[in-house]
């Protein structure tokens, strides 16, 4: 299987230190390190939104100054503060297809469809300036999918929607087939990867499968990093030996322990 | 002192019967649009309640109150609510932090694990964890007696969300009133007295941590998760009839599964 997205000793400034990285195509890595790591800096050097050194490859295209406007194509990124247009929800979803010349009618549809799928078609005709930041929120998202990006970058925290919310956004992003970096603070959203990409202090520290990942407890705890909770609690109940492996059932780790 | 809402309507809040009193956090959970937000933007005096009566303090205020008294009481609060402090701390950080407490602000720069020179920086080049907790820094500094905090913890790293229950706790002893908003609730259950449940703009519930957080039913209405902690608790309770207690921390937790254990 070929690399999607290749980089090559990428440094920026002194927050982002030799980094090399290798995306599988449909990959879902979540991103995580403390707070200050370089994770929102490292994604905005992916895109180009940074100046950066060393080499970013697509489909082993290196990035240069001649093709990167075809190249960015590949991309969509949600950052926090995303700028919305002062008009209604679907014009601000729509915007990308328009941007794109697609039929209004194909591009309304393509709208609407999105809008469903993230829980938020009752809000299509309201004026964005109307919502809160969270429903905003997914309006950026919706407007970021919309044109159905091969390589999906989410760097904004989902911390304030509420869990009916969440579970949507993360269903839809597990069912879609792109490559996805992302970025969070919550350490149950790693269950949800491919692989897991830790970095600290603007060095990869590791990028591994996830189930490798949870099986090395001190990677997370070196790292100022929370581990999954029942993730947490198979490695403390281990030490303990009341259970063998890492469980990731409540009801199985239950019964193992009160057998 | 303590602040009470009395039938108050707002907004979409229908009939709010609270109190909040000091020495306690107090959280608010609701589905989002549910009015919890609502609720710190009254207390703040962002606009009036159409009727009923907020009593804070000695101060009663109902939809005829004077716009200076309200401005007098917000010299209370504190509000952290993204939508409102960014502009606040625009600029460099150093310039907004004057009349400050030095000892308390590097008390405080070490608790969120920053270095003394993010001081010198500006507030835009700041990452996202880094801008919220100096929002944080900067109410916190402010010691004034009523805290109100929008999602503090979204946007925090783990061992940062730790450091805030702490402070929070801490400040709580020294005789604030303190509401937080937030849909977090392991954060919650470790930093809160006790829960006001909101659903269809009327509450609920407001009870004691535990009596709400052990909910299932009434959680799901407010599109909370259960702390993961009692989830397991309960579910050993459920499956094996074993009664571990309720705790709010995986450490405790650990303790009493292996008291318990066979």
């Amino acid at each position: 299987m070929e690399n999607i997205l290749k980089i090559k000793n990428l440094n920026y400034k002194n927050i982002l230190k030799d980094i090399s990285l290798n995306l599988d195509e449909n990959s879902f890595n979540v991103l995580i390190g403390p707070s200050g790591s370089g994770k929102s800096t490292l994604v905005k050097c992916i895109v180009g939104l940074l100046k950066y050194e060393g080499f970013i490859y697509i489909d082993n295209n290196l990035i240069d100054s001649k093709n990167i406007y075809e190249l960015r194509k590949n991309f969509g990124i949600m950052l926090d503060n995303s700028f919305l247009e002062d008009e209604s929800v679907l014009y601000n979803i729509m915007y990308p297809l328009i941007n794109l010349k697609y039929d209004l009618e194909i591009a309304r549809k393509e709208a609407y469809s999105i809008a469903s799928s993230l829980g938020i078609e009752d809000l299509l005709l309201l004026n964005v300036k109307d919502l809160s930041i969270s429903k905003r929120k997914l309006v950026s998202l919706s407007r970021t999918l919309i044109s159905k990006p091969r390589i999906l970058i989410i760097d904004d925290s989902f911390d304030e929607l509420d869990n009916s919310y969440r579970k949507k956004i993360i269903n839809y992003l597990k069912g879609i087939t792109s490559t996805v970096i992302f970025v969070t603070n919550n350490e149950e959203d790693i269950l949800l990867s491919d692989k897991v990409i830790i970095i600290n202090d603007g060095k990869i520290i590791s990028h591994i499968d996830m189930k490798k990942a949870i099986e090395d407890e001190r990677l997370f705890t070196k790292n100022n990093l929370k581990l999954p909770f029942l993730v947490e609690l198979s490695h403390k109940l281990k030490d303990y030996n009341l259970i063998d492996d890492v469980i990731l059932d409540t009801k199985e780790m239950v019964d193992v322990i009160w057998k | 002192m303590e602040i009470t809402l009395k039938n108050v309507y707002y907004k979409n809040l229908k009939n709010l019967n609270i109190s909040f009193k000091e020495n306690e956090i107090t959280s608010i959970i609701g589905k989002n649009g549910s009015g919890k937000s609502s609720i710190l933007n009254l207390i703040y005096g962002l606009s009036f309640l159409e009727s009923g009566e907020l009593k804070i303090g000695k101060n009663i205020l109902n939809k005829n109150t004077k716009k200076k008294t309200l401005t007098n009481i917000r010299n209370d609060i504190s509000y952290l609510n993204e939508n409102y402090l960014e502009e606040i701390l625009m600029g460099s950080i150093k310039d907004n932090l004057d009349n400050i407490n030095e000892e308390r602000l590097d008390e405080l720069l070490k608790l969120f694990f920053l270095d003394k020179s993010i001081l010198d920086k500006d507030y835009i080049k700041l990452s996202n964890g880094e801008k919220k907790k100096m929002l944080l820094i900067s109410i916190l500094l402010k010691d004034k007696k009523i805290i109100l905090l929008d999602n503090p913890n979204s946007g925090l790293d783990y061992r940062s969300i730790q450091s805030l229950v702490k402070i929070l706790r801490k400040e709580k002893r020294n005789g604030k009133i303190i509401i937080i908003v937030s849909n977090n609730s392991d954060f919650l259950l470790q930093v809160s007295d006790n829960v006001v449940a909101i659903d269809k703009c009327k509450i609920i519930v407001q009870d004691e941590k535990y009596n709400v957080f052990t909910k299932r039913k009434l959680l799901d209405k407010c599109f909370i998760d259960v702390p993961r902690v009692l989830d397991f608790e309960m579910s050993v309770k459920d499956l094996k009839d074993v009664k571990l207690g309720y705790r709010d921390n995986v450490n405790d937790l650990l303790k009493d599964i292996y008291r318990n254990a066979k």
